[in-house]
């Protein structure tokens, strides 16, 4: 199946992120509400070669540039973002070998603030990984032209 | 070699530097350990593929997060582990709430952290990160892990 052209594009955005490129993640799906990344498993991200279970970190890297680029999906443009603070909450342990899909949505965007909450799962929401909240600073806000 | 042999070879050794290669995912972010004084500083060794922003480069913010998870787990079993006690090799994150105080330069990243309180299964952690001065932290960390073994 052909990819969607937004997905595409986001997918050549995360190209030039050399950490993004190194872990492996990519676009799965672009939504008005919300983008979701994939972080295909990876024996070289675990945390304990015993268990095969992905460390905590992969996660929350994943959910942190997911969050992130649900806030330049919810500003529709490429401008500075700095993160104020991410929380990640760890509610269970990856599965060995299946990929995690990191679910973002930026549910208010004002003038300086994004506020962000992200769900890390295995495609299945109702049964997550983990939950994030983070707050983003944005910068060059130009608020004329939001009239 | 094993995050217990890691630990006492730290406790040895007063200027100890090694790779924290036993957890593949800290060897796949070449992050190492580092004795500092009495200290057990986790040290993300700088390369081009931690960037997270390019223009300027910038870590990424979670490789930040992740150093500051390792240095939370690095004290605890600096401060509890021995032979005889295993149980806190098993500590498990729970949550993790990074603070983002400065952009990360391409440049090496410290983290040093602080138990606040160490109870029967849960401890409660701060983290902080830096990169050429202690005195401008890049990042600060609150963190809980569970440290009984969830049988």
């Amino acid at each position: 199946m052909a990819k969607d052209p937004v997905v595409f594009s986001a997918d050549r955005f995360l190209d030039h992120i050399p950490h993004v490129r190194a872990l492996g993640i990519r676009v799965a799906e672009v939504r008005a509400d919300a983008i979701v990344f994939e972080l295909p498993y990876q024996e070289g991200l675990v945390a304990y070669e015993e268990t095969g279970v992905l460390a905590g970190g992969a996660i929350f890297t994943l959910m942190d540039s997911a969050c992130g680029a649900a806030v330049y999906a919810a500003r529709r443009e490429f401008g500075p973002t700095a993160t104020l603070d991410l929380r990640l909450d760890y509610l269970k342990p990856a599965t060995p070998g299946e990929t995690v899909y990191a679910e973002a949505e930026c549910y208010k965007l004002t003038r300086h603030i994004a506020f962000v909450r992200g769900t890390a799962s295995h495609g299945n929401l109702a049964d997550p990984i983990a939950l994030s909240t983070g707050t983003f600073m944005v910068s060059h806000f130009d608020p004329a032209r939001r009239g | 070699m094993p995050l217990t042999s890691l630990i006492a070879a730290v406790k040895a050794d007063p200027a100890f530097e090694g790779p924290l290669d036993c957890v593949p995912y800290a060897k796949f972010l070449n992050l190492w350990v580092r004795r500092s004084g009495d200290e057990l500083l986790a040290w993300l060794r700088y390369d081009e593929m931690l960037i997270g922003s390019p223009a300027p480069p910038r870590l990424h913010g979670g490789v930040i997060g992740a150093t500051l998870e390792f240095a939370g787990l690095l004290q605890l079993l600096w401060e509890g582990c021995n032979a005889e006690d295993p149980v806190l090799t098993l500590a498990k994150p729970v949550d993790l709430t990074v603070e983002y105080l400065r952009g990360g330069r391409p440049q090496d990243v410290f983290a040093h952290a602080y138990v606040v309180r160490q109870g029967r299964r849960i401890a409660n952690v701060r983290a902080m990160a830096w990169q050429s001065d202690q005195n401008a932290p890049i990042a600060a960390a609150s963190l809980h892990f569970l440290v009984a073994p969830s049988k």
